[in-house]
């Protein structure tokens, strides 16, 4: 029997007024991952929590957290994203981080990375 | 910034707002209070059941609570939008929002069943609080509503009542 290893899905999330973790590497750890694992454990429980294996990858040092998901749990995290305290929004989502990059750097996510560029009221 | 590029990037193609955006284009609506007359696409929109006893024109009611009291139910009018904000839930526990994610279908079931349009909206008042498409689809599937026929409805509500209030005015 093949042993194969589950696909994954690399998922960037802009988050303004989250507090990044003091212990361990910043960038690598920055504690994004733990506090969106604890909401998908609230509202799935702990074993979807840990099957999801949501991990942090990076961020840019400011407000772009880019994480990892297990993709059999994709619609989970997703659903539990939105939910987050603080508010966080998801920019995009691709298969391979040097993807995902590549697509952060196009134009219409560059206003949206963007901190305090526009004020919004009451999207529907 | 141009106002209608945030709806693309996050697979969104209309969103309402109440800033009066010079540079409002197609994908943007206008959520006002009062019946007035402004040049762009707009709905009426009320916090409280109250108003529908005077203003008869009102489009969309948010809603705090989805236990809607009988004296309630019975003043909403048939083919108005009843929204529920996803930013409210953000400061409550899993218990309660497990609760709310199980209230909520049998809550579309009614509104299906009473002829009022169901809305699910973000309250979002920066950018980072918005929800994008996927996000929707997932958190709608994961409330037990198809997001298919979500998505279907709320357009033929949404063209339904500009269709109507563009009449109104002209």
């Amino acid at each position: 029997m093949l042993n194969r290893r589950s696909k994954r899905r690399y998922i960037a999330v802009r988050c303004d007024k989250f507090v990044k973790a003091d212990n361990g590497n910043g960038i690598y750890n920055s504690g994004f991952a733990l506090l969106l694992t604890r909401r998908v454990a609230e509202l799935y429980g702990f074993i979807v929590a840990q099957k999801s294996s949501i991990r942090d990858i990076g961020n840019n040092g400011n407000t772009i957290f880019v994480i990892r998901c297990n993709l059999n749990f994709l619609p989970i995290v997703l659903s539990a994203i939105p939910l987050l305290n603080p508010p966080a929004l998801v920019l995009l989502i691709s298969g391979t981080v040097k993807r995902l990059r590549m697509n952060l750097k196009k134009p219409s996510f560059q206003i949206l990375k963007e901190e305090n560029k526009c004020r919004i009221e009451k999207p529907i | 910034m141009e106002s209608n590029e945030i709806p693309h990037s996050l697979g969104i193609d209309v969103f309402g707002t109440d800033d009066y955006l010079t540079n409002v284009k197609e994908s943007l609506i206008y959520r006002c209070n009062k019946s007035s007359k402004p040049k762009v696409p707009f709905l009426i929109t009320s916090e409280s059941i109250g108003d529908l006893s005077s203003m008869v024109n009102i489009d969309i009611i948010s809603l705090r609570d989805i236990n809607l009291k009988f004296e309630d139910r019975r003043k909403l009018l048939r083919g108005i939008g009843l929204e529920i904000t996803i930013s409210n839930l953000r400061l409550t526990d899993g218990k309660q929002l497990g609760k709310w994610i199980a209230d909520i279908s049998s809550f579309y079931a009614y509104c299906k069943h009473a002829r009022f349009q169901f809305i699910l909206s973000s309250g979002a008042t920066s950018i980072c609080e918005l929800v994008s498409g996927r996000c929707f689809d997932s958190l709608l599937k994961t409330c037990g509503i198809d997001p298919i026929s979500y998505w279907n409805d709320l357009n033929g509500w949404l063209q339904t009542r500009l269709i109507r209030r563009h009449t109104y005015f002209a």
